[in-house]
């Protein structure tokens, strides 16, 4: 119910505030958008499994995003920031898909 | 108790794999791939969840936590607030100043004009050149942009593409180079864009969205004349890599540009052509 309430707050403060991000974090949204996603589709995963954990959601959803805009940042400095940007997307869609994969089957049974 | 972690990894992960005389599966060394799937769910939602109920923090913990988080919340919020309008306030201060700048340019511009010809004129009046050497004088005036000039010559006008926001349709500095260098090939002894002599040192570029001419911004129209035997420019300026460029440019964006020939056209100076640091070499 909280959660609900807090992503609804969320959302209205996101379109009443439109917040925008400094130009120089601005390259490193979008992976890190991937990686929060892929942190969504795990816990909601986990959920339908019974094993879902509010402490390992945070921590995962919060690493991963910190994690894949650091590798991404690191790859910018030594000038393969595109390519490291490609394999995040590469890792991080496969375990989404999967997750998503699997989230179907436990939910429609096909 | 909590069931059994997940059974989708279980299912996924074939158990009969083939595995080589140490018991390690054939594909053990393309594990990457295996290990994504498997491992999608991070492993420590089934650790945690096998490790069984947590104790509830403590409300001192809640409250402590829910403080900084709204602390955290609440100064982005007021970074947000205050920021917008300090933005628009820098905008409008760099825009005035801008536009403050240009027209001191401009000032200063004419004042370099009216003094460079007034110079022309006390050096006429004070009779320190010979006959000779001021003709060379305004020969070399007319030839370098440092003296207006007058006679017959062509004007070119062009308009930007009729859809601006069209990648290509707009004119850009490359055009007008191309224009300028097609109209010196084609034989123009003076010319000027939008009244801004060329001179040798008369940069054409794209500075932002606007097209500069010796460091002024232009708007179109975009006229560029030169001075020439009229017949003879319009003709070779068709046939030079400038007029085939605008007529490229007019076959795909659509930029409309016109061509007339002119009987007479006044040219003004390129002021602040002098120098200061270069010498003549011995």
């Amino acid at each position: 119910m909280y959660a609900i309430l807090g992503l609804v707050l969320g959302v209205a403060l996101g379109i009443w505030l439109q917040p925008s991000l400094p130009p120089q974090v601005q390259p490193y949204l979008p992976i890190a958008i991937v990686a929060a996603l892929d942190a969504v589709f795990g816990g909601f995963r986990s959920y339908l499994d019974r094993l879902f954990d509010d402490r390992v959601f945070v921590v995962s959803f919060v690493s991963n995003v910190l994690i894949a805009a650091l590798i991404v940042w690191v790859g910018d400095l030594i000038g393969v920031g595109a390519q490291l940007s490609t394999a995040v997307v590469v890792v991080l869609g496969i375990r989404i898909f999967t997750n998503a994969a699997a989230i179907r089957r436990k939910l429609f049974h096909a | 108790m909590r069931p059994a972690p997940s059974v989708d990894a279980a299912a996924d992960d074939p158990v009969d794999a083939p595995t080589d005389a140490q018991g390690r599966r054939l594909d053990a060394s393309m594990d990457l791939l295996r290990t994504l799937r498997l491992e999608a769910v991070d492993p420590e939602y089934a650790a945690v969840a096998a490790r069984g109920p947590r104790r509830p923090p403590r409300p001192v913990t809640v409250v402590a936590l829910l403080g900084v988080v709204g602390v955290v919340l609440g100064l982005t919020v007021a970074t947000q607030l205050r920021a917008a309008p300090a933005t628009a306030v820098e905008r409008a201060d760099l825009i005035a100043r801008i536009t403050q700048a240009e027209a001191d340019q401009d000032v200063l511009r004419e004042r370099a004009v009216a003094l460079s010809v007034e110079n022309d004129a006390l050096t006429r009046a004070s009779g320190g050149l010979d006959a000779a050497t001021a003709a060379e004088r305004d020969r070399l005036g007319v030839l370098s942009g440092t003296l207006a000039v007058t006679g017959g010559g062509v004007r070119v006008t062009l308009e930007d593409g009729p859809d601006g926001s069209v990648r290509g349709s707009r004119v850009v500095d490359t055009d007008l180079r191309m224009v300028a260098h097609g109209l010196w090939a084609a034989g123009a002894e003076a010319v000027a864009i939008n009244g801004h002599r060329l001179s040798t040192r008369t940069p054409i570029r794209n500075a932002g969205d606007a097209i500069t001419v010796d460091f002024r911004s232009l708007s179109a129209p975009y006229v560029v004349e030169a001075i020439g035997d009229p017949t003879t420019l319009s003709e070779a300026f068709a046939a030079s890599e400038g007029g085939r460029w605008l007529a490229g440019l007019a076959e795909h964006y659509g930029v409309a540009w016109t061509l007339t020939q002119e009987r007479a056209l006044t040219l003004g100076a390129d002021p602040g052509l002098g120098t200061e640091r270069a010498e003549r070499m011995r």
